[in-house]
């Protein structure tokens, strides 16, 4: 199969986040509309429900290197929380201790981290982990 | 830059509202015109864009929101100080946002129901993606041609009755494949096997070409694509075991499209989604003889395939008649004249949403860390229920 090459995937991703495909529980789209290299991206997940983080919006940022799709995004959250794969003074993501990052595959986008963090959210292990307060930053 | 513009607001309850609004209004404006139509306050709600959550003060386009771009709604809990009857209405939010957030939620599974397959027929499911399953169910049809003529004609049209497990060995013949090849490139057999079969016949000078065809020739004697006719037609329950061969030899209406083009892009369009449709009965083994008294009514009512298809599509017509979606689809297909053997596929009987049916398979697919859960749905229904299938689908990024 032909590679898709950065710009082609990361325009066919904007348009997805845009139209909102998916089932809504994470969304995504550029940080700065007019940034032509769309390297910079927003994130939000809808804490899964029966978790701790049932009703929080936790926002993120993506970053999209030029070697994206290649190589994953580096991500950190914007809104404090409590995973183990976050780093709890920067709110960077671990890439070695999210599946999806540690075994990034050309085929995964944005979308797929963001479910990975929310499944991640959900997992029998974080689910109840205590929280900081809502609304709180990195 | 004051003409309004219709943004498309989706909440967590699945619940769309269509909003026309002018960008140079702000989100509080905006978030009260979702509350006219819903019964979500404003205060309460909570919008996602482009993954950002939308502050009150700003305006639309701060956030460049554009025609037709869709924003998240989710219920949030109540702003701080704000009235008893305002917090004890949060209670509920609890039990609506749970709906809302768990990975299969309802909105993940309508696209792949056929009630909303009748809202977004051709759209999510075969336009957007460049779907293998298409060209490949194509190829199908046109396999499926061969079968129910080619066995019709060869066979004496003994497919009705035969075993699955009778076929594959047959199929991993290789004389068969001689067998098949020769007969085909014998114009007799062929103007017999033509004649024998109404669907066919029916499809006329297309079909010689077809058959004749060096790609269908190839297709008929690789024992894997065969196999995987034999395979797809045993999950396709609802053809009703190798009769189904038989409606899936009407679906050889779309594979001439796909090969002569006649009917093209239609024909194509619409394999895809009838997988879907046929997929969600995985287990409904009608056997084709029990349809026939059904299929007596409901053929009149569509004729054009009474024209196209055989005992398959009889039956498959039958099935219709039972389900309004089916239906849907059979007339869809006569309007293209194709495809109506697998139309034939369409359940028979209500089914339970594909999260309860492929719950199983869901949770190995999740186990295998896949989860996506929309996905996982989308690939299962597309697999007819096969984790193995599935995992190809989602590997190969086509679901």
């Amino acid at each position: 199969m032909a590679k898709i090459p950065r710009n082609f995937k990361l325009m066919e991703e904007l348009e997805k986040g845009e139209k909102g495909i998916g089932d809504g529980t994470c969304s995504y789209g550029l940080s700065d509309g007019d940034d032509m290299l769309m390297s910079s991206w927003n994130g939000t997940i809808l804490g899964p429900g029966h978790t701790v983080h049932e009703n929080r919006i936790y926002s993120l940022k993506l970053y999209c290197g030029d070697h994206y799709p290649d190589l994953p995004p580096t991500v950190s959250f914007v809104s404090r929380v409590n995973l183990p794969c976050v780093n709890q003074t920067t709110g960077r993501v671990d890439p070695a201790r999210l599946t999806c990052l540690s075994n990034w595959k050309r085929q995964y986008g944005l979308e797929t981290v963001l479910i990975d963090l929310r499944r991640e959210m959900a997992s029998p292990s974080n689910r109840k982990l205590p929280q900081p307060a809502e609304g709180s930053m990195f | 830059m004051s003409e309004p513009i219709s943004i498309n607001v989706k909440a967590s309850n699945d619940q769309k509202y269509v909003i026309s609004i002018k960008v140079t209004e702000t989100v509080l404006d905006f978030k009260n015109k979702i509350a006219e139509n819903c019964d979500t306050p404003a205060d309460r709600m909570r919008l996602i864009y482009s993954g950002r959550v939308l502050k009150d003060a700003d305006t639309l386009e701060t956030y460049k929101i554009a025609e037709g771009h869709t924003v998240h709604m989710v219920r949030g809990a109540a702003p701080a100080g704000s009235t008893p009857a305002a917090t004890s209405a949060a209670a509920p939010v609890a039990t609506a946002t749970p709906a809302a957030t768990t990975t299969t939620s309802p909105s993940a599974a309508t696209t792949m129901t056929p009630a909303a397959a009748a809202a977004d027929p051709f759209g999510t499911g075969a336009g957007a993606l460049p779907n293998p399953w298409a060209s490949m169910m194509g190829g199908m049809g046109g396999m499926g041609g061969g079968m129910g003529g080619g066995m019709g004609g060869g066979m004496g049209g003994g497919m009705g009755g035969m075993d699955p497990a009778m076929m594959n060995q047959m199929m991993q013949d290789p004389n068969f494949a001689q067998y098949m090849s020769n007969m085909l490139q014998n114009p007799q057999v062929l103007e017999s096997m033509i004649a024998m079969n109404p669907s066919l016949a029916a499809m006329g000078p297309e079909v010689r070409q077809m058959l004749q065809s060096p790609q269908f020739q190839q297709m008929i004697s690789n024992p894997e694509m065969l196999r995987q006719v034999a395979q797809m037609s045993s999950q396709m329950g609802g053809m009703g075991g190798m009769g189904g061969m038989g409606g899936m030899g009407a679906g050889a209406g779309a594979a001439p499209g796909n090969m002569y083009n006649p009917w093209g892009a239609p024909a194509a369009a619409a394999t895809p989604s009838a997988i879907n449709t046929a997929s969600t009965t995985p287990n409904t083994n009608t056997p084709a003889a029990t349809t026939p008294p059904t299929s007596g009514a409901a053929a009149p009512a569509f004729n054009p395939f009474a024209a196209f298809g055989g005992a398959g599509t009889g039956a498959g017509a039958g099935a219709g008649a039972a389900n309004p979606m089916a239906q849907y689809w059979a007339q869809q297909m006569a309007a293209m004249g194709a495809g109506a053997g697998i139309g034939a596929a369409a359940p028979a009987q209500p089914q339970e949403p594909p999260e309860v049916r492929f719950q199983v398979q869901l949770q190995q697919l999740n186990e295998m860390g896949f989860w996506d859960a929309a996905k996982n749905i989308r690939a299962l229904l597309a697999a007819g229920g096969n984790v193995n299938g599935a995992i190809e689908m989602l590997f190969s990024d086509t679901v």
